[in-house]
């Protein structure tokens, strides 16, 4: 059973002025699991998800990726990480398959003699599963087509840590299984995923622990099976009911 | 108010800039004007003015000029044509390539508007913004008239800062049309920018070369020039006007029918072969993933310079044009200096400077070294422009995401900037070299180095200022603050002498530093200040880039 912790977040608090931040946010996440974090919309979710990669610096607290702080030693960090973003946004000129034969040029490069970062068979591979077309300018994606080359440049490197923020947003059904399996194989490689997402299905299908963050402050660290008020209640009715009631104290549910 | 329909939201995106473009040109027109007495005070002030503004017919016809009116028409007529026009194409293709380009259309057209509809309501916004310029231009122009006791009225105000829309309005249409055929924005802005420039040298071309005189018809400043409201001996063109408005309706309609009849989103096909290169890969990429070692692809810096090179051809095949042009033209013009001056001892002392070998390095110096850098320096705020809308757009935030560290990718930028601008510049001393070897013209080639190549850090420096702004203003007040610095430093070497403006005030100009490298050579100590000011804030936009929040 795994017992490190890949991500820890320590008394994270960021602000935009007036404007509602994150407060005082605190988890850890072992190696090898995957971990859900959920929240309405504007609860702060990417506020976290952009300081652990680096692109906000922290008020106060930090952020450790496997002990390295992410904003000080964020080169470091985004070695181990595949990142997906809520919403994409890459040259549009480009191909898929430039787009990602340039971010696996940039891993490489950041390997330096280490060998390479990213086997081109697996990036192939992975584009064969999404269905990927990888001629088309990337201008001339749908949405989910872009979803697919974001998950791809996310996965390609085989990263120990994988950060994804609503990764099964435009995918259709048969996509969200494959995205699901690939989900699966990373945790038997004994690899991490955080995820965000608003899918409680899918959050509840894949991950064994989960963090609600609302109103910028975290509500709940634990098993998604914990929030269940009553034993009838179904798990959606009662996670509304959670995200509608304001809590003092985050509960901490091994 | 301003949300109400797409007439309205779009006034309401160019209302800043309607605004500033007629009070930024007019208080230039008031500057002028009330000064005008100053520089022809006594009878010999006025016949130097007449003789060196012979000279300078290829920039403007001379008509008038000791009268307040036609002096400033001589001195800022063609500015006034070129500079709103540069703003009317950069807001043309923004609104709607652009749109385009970012999705915005799309939920735009998802409300139960026809095409047709949503792109007559841009035109008409576009067009009511250009008329707001020019009201604006033209209240400013009749109120300085006034001041400076000039002969015309309110109405002749009023036309020259409409004949000034109705130019920019030109190029806007023109941009409009040119944005169906290419995918990218920064390409239809690029491609008109460089017709603007074409549009320039041909009606110059036809001014002093008799013989060629039918290319100014194919030039829209021609048909702008015609009317010269605050000149009675010309006044008002009708012809000229509707010349205009005729080109301006025609590109504007043929646009409009253009955009209802493609796909959103889609560029109709024009073939251009040998610029395929710049364009990414064709039709054949593989469908499934194989590295294909395309040399873009392999860093930040490559990539960028890739990114850089597609607009770069386009500014560079202008600034070329124009450098070539005026050098070919130096020959005939230095012949009638030292004609004129054989029969004046007055006009002999005047063109002294300006006939021989060192003459035409001044003259050179003048009518080339001077626009050149400004040309350059506005590609420059159009790259740290694009700088902002990728950190705005997320696509830095991409970037960032890989292993790479924050310094690198500034450094990386610069270092793509500041080789696309060597290259632009060294291929302009080309291009000025093989036109003057082309018409016999005897050129310092070291001193010619030193000209195009001092361009590099007058033109870094303005992109180090964008670097240190973009990600903290949005990307259009980025592109406008630099923009109207530009165009003040550039105010400020171009007539502030003439009024003897104080040094100090002279002095903030960044091409006050670049000095006169065509005459005096390689100037030490102004390009170490220059290159020394660029470094210090490359150096501030990398450290503030390292420690800031991305913008998103």
């Amino acid at each position: 059973m795994p017992t490190a912790p890949i991500l820890e977040v320590q008394s994270l608090t960021k602000s935009y002025g007036r404007r509602r931040g994150v407060r005082d946010v605190s988890f850890a996440v072992t190696e090898g699991e995957a971990f859900g974090f959920l929240g309405p919309n504007g609860s702060g979710k990417t506020t976290t998800i952009r300081q652990v990669m680096g692109f906000l610096k922290p008020d106060s607290g930090r952020a450790l990726v496997a002990g390295l702080d992410c904003w000080r030693d964020s080169v470091a960090v985004k070695r181990l990480v595949g990142y997906l973003p809520g919403e994409m946004a890459l040259d549009p000129g480009l191909t898929g398959g430039q787009l990602l034969e340039y971010f696996a040029n940039l891993r490489d490069h950041a390997a330096g003699g280490r060998g390479r970062a990213v086997d081109p068979a697996y990036v192939a591979q992975l584009a064969e599963r999404f269905g990927l077309d990888l001629s088309r300018k990337f201008r001339q994606y749908s949405h989910g087509n872009k979803q697919k080359v974001g998950l791809v440049q996310a996965f390609m490197h085989r990263p120990r840590l994988l950060v994804l923020d609503e990764p099964t947003s435009g995918l259709d059904p048969l996509n969200q299984q494959e995205f699901a399996r690939l989900v699966r194989e990373t945790r038997a490689d004994g690899r991490t995923v955080f995820l965000s997402s608003h899918i409680l299905s899918e959050v509840e299908d894949l991950c064994d622990r989960v963090a609600i963050i609302r109103e910028g402050s975290l509500a709940h660290v634990g098993a998604l099976e914990a929030l269940r008020t009553s034993p009838d209640a179904s798990l959606e009715e009662s996670f509304l009911r959670f995200y509608a009631t304001p809590t003092a104290e985050p509960s901490h549910v091994a | 108010m301003w949300l109400r329909s797409v007439y309205l939201k779009t006034l309401r995106d160019h209302r800043v800039g309607a605004l500033a473009w007629g009070l930024g040109p007019g208080a230039l027109m008031v500057a002028v004007l009330t000064q005008f007495q100053q520089i022809v005070g006594d009878a010999h002030a006025r016949a130097a003015l007449v003789a060196v503004a012979e000279q300078f017919s290829w920039y403007e016809a001379p008509v008038g000029i000791l009268r307040p009116g036609g002096f400033a028409t001589f001195r800022l007529g063609p500015m006034l044509a070129i500079l709103p026009s540069v703003w009317a194409l950069l807001a043309a293709t923004r609104t709607m390539r652009g749109e385009e380009e970012r999705r915005m259309l799309d939920l735009v057209l998802a409300a139960p508007l026809s095409r047709a509809q949503v792109v007559m309501q841009k035109l008409a916004a576009l067009a009511t913004a250009l008329a707001v310029m020019g009201g604006v231009l033209g209240v400013l122009v009749w109120i300085a008239g006034r001041a400076a006791d000039a002969e015309y009225g309110a109405v002749e105000a009023l036309v020259f800062g409409l004949n000034v829309a109705l130019t920019a309005a030109t190029f806007g249409a023109i941009a409009l049309l040119v944005s169906q055929f290419v995918a990218e924005r920064s390409a239809a802005a690029g491609i008109t920018g460089a017709l603007l420039a074409l549009s320039f040298v041909l009606h110059s071309t036809a001014r002093i070369s008799p013989d060629l005189k039918w290319l100014a018809y194919l030039s829209p400043l021609y048909y702008a020039g015609l009317t010269k409201p605050l000149v009675p001996e010309v006044g008002i063109s009708p012809g000229g006007m509707a010349a205009l408005s005729a080109i301006t309706l025609l590109a504007a309609g043929a646009a409009a029918a253009l955009f209802t009849q493609r796909d959103l989103g889609a560029s109709l096909h024009l073939p251009l072969p040998a610029l395929t290169w710049l364009g990414g890969p064709g039709d054949h990429a593989p469908a499934a993933y194989a590295p294909r070692g395309d040399w873009s692809l392999r860093a930040i810096l490559l990539r960028d310079l890739r990114s850089i090179g597609r607009s770069a051809v386009w500014w560079a095949a202008g600034a070329v044009a124009y450098a070539a042009w005026m050098t070919a033209a130096a020959v005939t013009i230095q012949a009638n200096f030292t004609t004129m001056a054989r029969g004046s001892p007055l006009l002999s002392a005047i063109f002294s400077r300006l006939t021989g070998v060192e003459g035409t390095a001044v003259f050179l110096n003048m009518v080339v070294f001077s626009f050149v850098p400004l040309i350059i320096s506005a590609f420059s705020v159009s790259e740290a422009a694009r700088w902002a809308v990728d950190e705005e757009e997320g696509r830095t935030e991409m970037i960032l995401a890989a292993p790479v560290s924050r310094r690198h990718v500034v450094l990386a930028r610069f270092a793509a900037i500041g080789a696309v601008l060597t290259a632009i510049c060294a291929a302009v001393a080309v291009g000025v070299l093989g036109a003057g070897r082309a018409v016999g013209l005897e050129l310092n080639t070291a001193n010619l180095a030193a000209a195009a190549l001092g361009i590099v850090p007058v033109a870094l420096l303005v992109a180090c200022l964008g670097a240190l702004l973009s990600g903290w203003l949005r990307s259009a007040v980025v592109s406008s603050l630099l923009m109207v610095y530009v165009v003040v430093s550039f105010i400020l070497v171009f007539i502030g002498p003439i009024f003897h403006w104080p040094r100090a005030l002279i002095g903030l100009s960044i091409y006050e530093a670049y000095g006169s490298p065509l005459v005096d050579g390689w100037s030490w100590p102004g390009m170490s200040t220059l290159c020394g000011l660029a470094a210090l804030l490359l150096a501030a936009a990398t450290v503030r880039f390292a420690r800031k929040d991305l913008a998103r």
